[in-house]
C-alpha cells in the first residue's frame, strides 16, 4: 500500500496569499473605506478574509498526493472530489519555484505540465526538499538510459555578464513606465516628500522656460541612468545566477534571486529552439536563446518559453545547440533567400506606411517639410527592404527547419520536423500577383512563418512537411 | 471511396445554409440601422437633406449586404475543397486570402463533428480536427454533408498502433 502524502502545513499559508493576489481590488476598497470610517466595509473585509482562510484550511485538509509506481496521484477537492493520475512518462515539464517565504520553511512549489493546455496538471503548494527529491527520482527513473552522462553544468552566467543583459535588453523602460504610471495612479505626485523632489528636478531640468541644452543634456543622461540601473536590477533579480545543467537526457534550468525556479525539461520533448540577438547583443557579441517545449504554452506561445540562456557569447552557441538539440546538424545547414523580387514588396508595404504618415505631418509642420520627411521615409523603406531581404533566410534538412528573419532585431527558430503538426500555406491576393506564399509550420508552441517565397517552392515543402511529418509518429 | 486522395468539393447546400447566415446577418444591421435613422429622424434637430443622404446610405448599405451576402457563399464554395489520402488531409479555403491546410494524419489529436441548428436543419456538419498545434492547434471543416464528416472522422481516428505513445 502506497503511503499518502500531504503537503507541507505552509501551504495554507501560500493558498490564501495567491487568493488575497486575486482579491487585491476589492481589498483594497475593503481597507479604503475602512480609512473612511464605513463600518459595512470592515465586515466584508472580515467575511472575505475568513472565507479565504477557511477555505485554504479546508484545501490542505482534503488534498493528497501519491508517488505510485508508474503515476503521480493526485486527489482533491472539497465540495467535488477529483483524482487526478499523472503518469510519470507523460510529465513533460517539471518545474520548481521557491521564492523567499518558501525558503523560510524549507518548501518549494512544483507545477507537473503534461502537455495540452496551458494549466499545469498539477499543482503542489508546498512540499518538502526532501519528498521533491523522492518526487524528482521518480520522474526521472521512467526516462533515464542506464547510459545516460552524469550531472554536468554547461552554462553558470556571471553576474557581470547579467549586468550586460540588463543593459542590452532594457526592459528598465517598460518598469520605469510601470513606475511612473503607478505613482500618477496613486496620486503621489500631489504628495510632499521624494516625488515632490523628483518633480522639481524635472521641471528644473526641463525648464520649460528656457531650453537650456545644458538642463537637457542632464535631464536625458540622467533618465538614462535610471533606465539602465532599473535593467539591471531587473536582470539580476529575475536571472541570478543562472545555470544550465544536463541531468541524464533533460535540460534543467535553475535561476532567480528572491524567487528560485528550477524548470527540467526532457530534450526529446524540446519542440523548437529561437536564438535572439538585438543590435546591442550583436555589438556585445552575444545572443539570447528560447526553448519552446510541448504543451505547456496553450494560446500564449510566446509568453510561457523557457529561457535556455538570458545571455550568451555568440561563439558559445554551437557548443549549446549541440548539446539541446544533438539530433540536429546545424552547421550543415543550406540557408536559401526569400524570393528574388520580394524585397520590392517588401518596400511598397513601407511607402504605404508612409505615406499618411508623412500627409498627415503637413498638419503640424510646413508642406514643405512634409516632402522632407516623406523622402527620408521612403529612403529608410529602401534601407529596409535591402537588409530584411539580406538576412531573412530559410533552410530545410532531413530533421530541421529553420527561419531567420528580421535585419535590427534577428530571431533565428529552428524546428525539429517530428514534431511539426499543421502546415499551411497561405496566399494574399498580393502573392497571387506576385506568383508567392507563405508557409506556416505550426508545433506545439511554437508557429513560425516565412513569407515571400517562390510559389512553386513554397508549394513543394508544403507537401514534402506534410508527408514526412504523416510518416513519423510524434510524440510529445 | 473517400480516402482516395482526389479532391472533393462540400456539399451544395453549404451555399444554402451560408446564405441564409448573410441574409440574417444582413437583416439585423439593416434594422438596428433603419431604428438609429428613425431615431435620429424624430429626436435629432438635423436637416431633410441630410437625413436624405443618410437614407440613401443606408438603402446602399442594405443592398450591399445582401448582393453579398448572396454571392459570397458561391465563391467561398467556388474556393473550397478538401482531400483525404492515407496520410494527410487537405483543407482548401478563403476567396482573397486562400490558404491549404495539411492535416498529418498521425497528428489528430482527437475530432469532433459539430451540427449548429440550421446545419441540423439541412443535414450538414462541420468537422473540427484538434492537433498539438498553436496557431492550429484546432482546424474546422464546414459544409460537409453528415455521414461525409462521419465518415472522414471514422478515417481520421488514431490507429491501435499509434496508441502505443
Amino acid at each position: 500500500m502506497l503511503a499518502d502524502r500531504r503537503l507541507h502545513p505552509s501551504a495554507i499559508l501560500f493558498g490564501a496569499g495567491k487568493h488575497i493576489k486575486s482579491l487585491a481590488l476589492p481589498l483594497v476598497l475593503a481597507v479604503i473605506g475602512m480609512g473612511r470610517g464605513n463600518d459595512v466595509w470592515a465586515y466584508v473585509f472580515a467575511a472575505v478574509l475568513a472565507f479565504i482562510v477557511l477555505h485554504g484550511l479546508l484545501q490542505y485538509a482534503t488534498f493528497r498526493y501519491q508517488l505510485g509506481d508508474g503515476e503521480l496521484v493526485i486527489r482533491s477537492g472539497i465540495v467535488f472530489r477529483s483524482e487526478r493520475h499523472v503518469p510519470y512518462a507523460r510529465i513533460h515539464n517539471f518545474d520548481v519555484s521557491q521564492h523567499v517565504i518558501h525558503r523560510l520553511f524549507g518548501v518549494v512549489e512544483v507545477r507537473i505540465q503534461t502537455g495540452g493546455g496551458s494549466e499545469p496538471e498539477g499543482v503542489l503548494r508546498a512540499i518538502r526538499t526532501s519528498d521533491l527529491d523522492a518526487m524528482r527520482e521518480r520522474v526521472r527513473g521512467q526516462e533515464l538510459p542506464a547510459s545516460a552522462p552524469a550531472h554536468r553544468d554547461v552554462i553558470a552566467v556571471p553576474l557581470r555578464e547579467l549586468v550586460l543583459a540588463g543593459l542590452v535588453e532594457l526592459r528598465g523602460i517598460a518598469l520605469f513606465a510601470g513606475g511612473l504610471g503607478l505613482v500618477w495612479e496613486l496620486g503621489l505626485s500631489r504628495v510632499s516628500g521624494p516625488s515632490e523632489l523628483v518633480r522639481g528636478l524635472i521641471t528644473w531640468a526641463l525648464g520649460i522656460d528656457t531650453l537650456d541644452p545644458f538642463r537637457i543634456a542632464v535631464a536625458i543622461s540622467a533618465l538614462l541612468v535610471v533606465i539602465a540601473t532599473l535593467s539591471v536590477a531587473w536582470a539580476i533579480v529575475r536571472f541570478y545566477d543562472f545555470r544550465v545543467r544536463f541531468d541524464g537526457d533533460s535540460v534543467q534550468t535553475v535561476y532567480g534571486l528572491l524567487t528560485r525556479i528550477t524548470t527540467t525539461i526532457p530534450l526529446r520533448r524540446i519542440q523548437s529552439v529561437t536564438v535572439a540577438e538585438g543590435p546591442f547583443h550583436r555589438s556585445l557579441g552575444r545572443v539570447a536563446v528560447d526553448i519552446a517545449s510541448a504543451g505547456g504554452s496553450g494560446g500564449q506561445a510566446e509568453m510561457e518559453r523557457a529561457r535556455l540562456a538570458p545571455i550568451l557569447p555568440a561563439a558559445a552557441l554551437p557548443q549549446l545547440l549541440h548539446d539541446v538539440v544533438p539530433d540536429l546538424a546545424l552547421d550543415k545547414l543550406a540557408w536559401q533567400p526569400l524570393a528574388p523580387r520580394a524585397g520590392r514588396r517588401v518596400f511598397m508595404r513601407s511607402v504605404l506606411i508612409a505615406l499618411p504618415i508623412a500627409a498627415l505631418s503637413a498638419i503640424v509642420v510646413a508642406w514643405w517639410w512634409s516632402f522632407g520627411i516623406l523622402f527620408a521615409l521612403v529612403a529608410l523603406a529602401a534601407i529596409h527592404a535591402r537588409a530584411y531581404m539580406r538576412h531573412s533566410r530559410w533552410a530545410i534538412d532531413d530533421d530541421a527547419f529553420a527561419i531567420r528573419r528580421g535585419w535590427l532585431w534577428r530571431r533565428t527558430t529552428l524546428v525539429r520536423r517530428a514534431k511539426v503538426q499543421v502546415v499551411s500555406l497561405a496566399e494574399s491576393p498580393f502573392d497571387r500577383r506576385h506568383a508567392m506564399a507563405r508557409l506556416d509550420v505550426d508545433t506545439a508552441g511554437t508557429s513560425i512563418a516565412i513569407p515571400y517565397l517562390p510559389y512553386e517552392t513554397a508549394a513543394q515543402l508544403h507537401a514534402t512537411i506534410a508527408v514526412a511529418a504523416a510518416r513519423t509518429e510524434f510524440r510529445w | 471511396m473517400l480516402a482516395d486522395g482526389a479532391r472533393h468539393q462540400l456539399d451544395p447546400r453549404f451555399i444554402r445554409v451560408e446564405r441564409i447566415v448573410g441574409y440574417l446577418t444582413t437583416a439585423t444591421l439593416s434594422i438596428a440601422g433603419f431604428v438609429a435613422l428613425a431615431l435620429v429622424a424624430v429626436f435629432a434637430p438635423i436637416q431633410v437633406v441630410w437625413l436624405a443622404v443618410f437614407a440613401a446610405a443606408w438603402l446602399v448599405m442594405t443592398i450591399a449586404f445582401a448582393w453579398l451576402a448572396h454571392r459570397w457563399p458561391e465563391l467561398e464554395f467556388r474556393h473550397a475543397a478538401y482531400s483525404v489520402d492515407i496520410q494527410v488531409l487537405e483543407i482548401r479555403g478563403g476567396v482573397l486570402w486562400r490558404h491549404v491546410r495539411k492535416v498529418p494524419r498521425s497528428r489528430v489529436q482527437h475530432t469532433d463533428v459539430a451540427q449548429s441548428p440550421l446545419e441540423r436543419r439541412y443535414g450538414l456538419a462541420t468537422l473540427v480536427i484538434h492537433t498539438a498545434g498553436t496557431e492550429h492547434a484546432r482546424v474546422t471543416l464546414g459544409g460537409l454533408a453528415h455521414q461525409t464528416a462521419l465518415d472522414i472522422r471514422e478515417h481520421l481516428l488514431p490507429r491501435e498502433h499509434l496508441d502505443a505513445g
